[in-house]
C-alpha cells in the first residue's frame, strides 16, 4: 500500500526507535494492572455476568 | 504506529458496538431461551446458583462484547503496521490481516475446542482448558503466518494458483486436527441441528466482527492518510 520498500524487521526496527522503553514498560504494567483487576472481579460475579458473551464469542468456557 | 494504533482501536469500537448490540438482541435471548430447553432436560450446572440476574448478565455480556472489539481492534491496528510490509493483496491488505486473525484467535482453538452450545458440559477443567486454547491460539498464529507467507511467495516465483494451493496447505492440517482431536463436549440436551445452528452462528458473528474491523481500519487508515507514515519524522503532527 504506502511504502513497498520497508520490511517487516524495519518495522520493528522503528517501533524500537519511536517508543521509548519507559513508554512501553508504563503501558505494559497499566495493562498487566487492569488485566489483574479484571481477574480479581472475575470471581465471581464478573465472570457470571460475562456468561452470555463466552457463549456467543465460542470462549472456552461455558 | 500511533496512528494505527488508533485507527484499530477506533474501528474495533465501531465493530465491538455493532457485536455488542448483536449480543444483546441476538444472542442473549437465543442462549437463555436454549438454557431453558435444556435444563427441562434435567441436571443442568447453571441451574444452581445464577449469581447474577439474566438481564445483568445481557448488559454485561453486550459491553463484553464492545470490549473484545476494542481488544481485538488495538492488536489488529499495531498487528497491521508491523506486518503490513508482508501483507499480500495490496488494497485487501487489512481483509487478509482480519482472515489470520480470525483463523488464530478463534478458529485454531476451536479445532479442539469447539464453541458450547448452552446445556452442554465440557469434559475436562478449565485447568486443562486454559492453557490448552491459549497453545491453539499459538498454533493458529504460526498456521496463519505459514499460510500468508507461502501465498506471498509461492505466487511470487510461480503464480497465484500454486500459491494458494501452498496456503490451502496449513489450513488443511488445520482441518485434520480438528477431525482428529477428541471430543471435549457431553451431553447436549439439545438436538444436534440446534447445536449446529449455533456453533455456526457463533463462527459466523466473529467473522463479522473480525470484517467490520478490516472495513473500518482501512476507512481510518484511508483517512489518516499516509504520507508521513514511515517518514522520518513521526511527529510531524505533534502526537507519538
Amino acid at each position: 500500500m504506502s511504502t513497498n520498500t520497508d520490511t517487516v524487521a524495519d518495522r520493528f526496527a522503528a517501533a524500537g526507535a519511536q517508543i521509548d522503553p519507559l513508554t512501553a514498560l508504563t503501558a505494559l504494567a497499566l495493562a498487566a494492572a487492569l488485566g489483574f483487576t479484571l481477574l480479581f472481579l472475575q470471581e465471581p460475579l464478573a465472570h457470571d455476568a460475562l456468561h452470555d458473551f463466552r457463549h456467543g464469542a465460542g470462549i472456552i468456557c461455558h | 504506529m500511533i496512528d494505527r494504533l488508533r485507527s484499530g482501536v477506533a474501528a474495533g469500537a465501531l465493530a465491538g458496538l455493532a457485536y455488542g448490540l448483536f449480543t444483546w438482541v441476538v444472542v442473549s435471548p437465543l442462549i437463555h431461551h436454549l438454557e431453558h430447553l435444556a435444563s427441562h432436560g434435567g441436571d443442568h450446572a447453571h441451574d444452581a446458583a445464577p449469581a447474577v440476574s439474566e438481564t445483568a448478565t445481557a448488559v454485561v455480556s453486550a459491553g463484553g462484547g464492545v470490549l473484545w472489539g476494542v481488544l481485538l481492534g488495538a492488536a489488529f491496528g499495531v498487528a497491521y503496521h508491523l506486518f503490513e510490509p508482508a501483507l499480500p493483496g495490496g488494497t485487501l491488505k487489512p481483509y487478509v490481516l482480519a482472515g489470520a486473525g480470525f483463523l488464530t484467535v478463534s478458529v485454531a482453538p476451536w479445532t479442539v475446542l469447539p464453541p458450547a452450545t448452552p446445556g452442554m458440559e465440557p469434559l475436562y477443567g478449565s485447568s486443562l482448558r486454559v492453557p490448552l486454547y491459549l497453545g491453539l491460539v499459538g498454533i493458529g498464529g504460526l498456521v496463519a503466518a505459514t499460510s500468508v507467507l507461502g501465498y506471498a511467495r509461492a505466487s511470487r516465483t510461480r503464480g497465484r494458483g500454486t500459491g494458494a494451493f501452498v496456503a490451502l496447505l496449513p489450513l488443511v492440517a488445520l482441518g485434520i486436527l480438528s477431525i482428529a482431536a477428541p471430543p471435549t463436549l457431553t451431553g447436549g440436551a439439545a438436538p444436534a441441528g440446534v447445536s449446529a445452528a449455533f456453533r455456526w452462528l457463533v463462527g459466523f458473528s466473529q467473522a463479522g466482527l473480525w470484517a467490520l474491523i478490516a472495513v473500518a481500519f482501512s476507512r481510518f487508515d484511508r483517512r489518516v492518510g499516509r504520507p508521513d507514515a514511515n517518514s522520518p519524522t513521526p511527529t510531524a503532527r505533534g502526537i507519538d
